[in-house]
């Protein structure tokens, strides 16, 4: 259950859980909850505050495309995912990484695309 | 006087015949920018010193998110609007009593730019006449001293 009450904090959950269906419906699996993921996947991430409009707020959301291991088969399945949500993100530049988490703490190896989203608020 | 730090936002840029239609949340930058014209006066038999001819126009200016997939949106408005007097009512933040309203004229902005990023492009329309300052710190300054808070 969420613990968000606060306006400005649900609009912009609201935007995340956009960003996440509208990569869904690109036909790339994806989640923002690392407790349900399960790579070949994408992935969003919590975002940074980076400004915003007079009655608005911007946000930087990372989303990681995440390869299930670290060979090429793995590779060539996020690029075919990327490619799937590619026009849905609205952003052309993705790099190469490594995503970490509690669960993966030595990493996988991903595309992270960070994606602009302004909120009206 | 107690320091004051003034920041923009949340607030709202109404645009429009009244109620206007608002477009603040496209907007990540709103200014009123000033411009002095200064000119020589012409020295006569009386005044041979005479002090410079001046005169302050007025410009709403700032920056705004692209938005030229909606029909309804602020750059299609001004494409439409373009060379248009139009009324504007400016409140850089709501919590605050201060709000600029006035008559400008629209101009049509630069539309598109980089692919693959979000897209700001400035704007400025010249102003007509003087904006009115209502609230805020111009009330404050219109009080008597002694009925500052």
């Amino acid at each position: 259950m969420s613990v968000v009450q606060n306006p400005i904090a649900a609009a912009v959950i609201s935007a995340l859980d956009d960003l996440v269906f509208a990569i869904q419906a690109a036909g790339c699996p994806c989640t923002r909850n690392d407790q349900d993921f399960q790579p070949p996947a994408a992935i969003v991430t919590p975002p940074s505050f980076v400004g915003g409009t007079l009655a608005g707020l911007t946000v930087n959301v990372p989303v990681y495309f995440v390869a299930p291991d670290t060979g090429m088969a793995g590779w060539e399945q996020i690029m075919e995912l990327y490619g799937r949500a590619y026009h849905a993100l609205g952003s052309r530049d993705a790099v190469s990484t490594l995503w970490v988490s509690p669960l993966n703490p030595d990493g996988l190896p991903a595309y992270l695309v960070s994606v602009t989203i302004t909120i009206e608020g | 006087m107690p320091f004051k730090d003034s920041r923009q936002g949340p607030g709202t840029l109404l645009i429009g015949t009244a109620p206007g239609t608002e477009y603040g949340f496209q907007a990540s930058a709103v200014k009123l920018v000033p411009s002095v014209d200064s000119t020589d006066g012409t020295p006569t038999l009386a005044v041979p010193e005479p002090p410079p001819q001046t005169t302050t126009t007025y410009a709403l200016e700032g920056t705004a998110i692209n938005d030229y997939t909606d029909p309804a949106g602020l750059q299609r408005y001004c494409y439409d609007h373009d060379g248009e007097e139009q009324d504007f009512v400016w409140t850089p933040n709501t919590a605050d009593a201060a709000v600029l309203t006035g008559q400008c004229t629209i101009r049509a902005f630069e539309m598109g730019g980089d692919v693959g990023v979000q897209v700001t492009t400035d704007f400025s329309w010249p102003c007509t006449g003087k904006p009115l300052w209502t609230g805020g710190a111009a009330e404050l300054a219109a009080e008597p001293a002694g009925k500052r808070k």
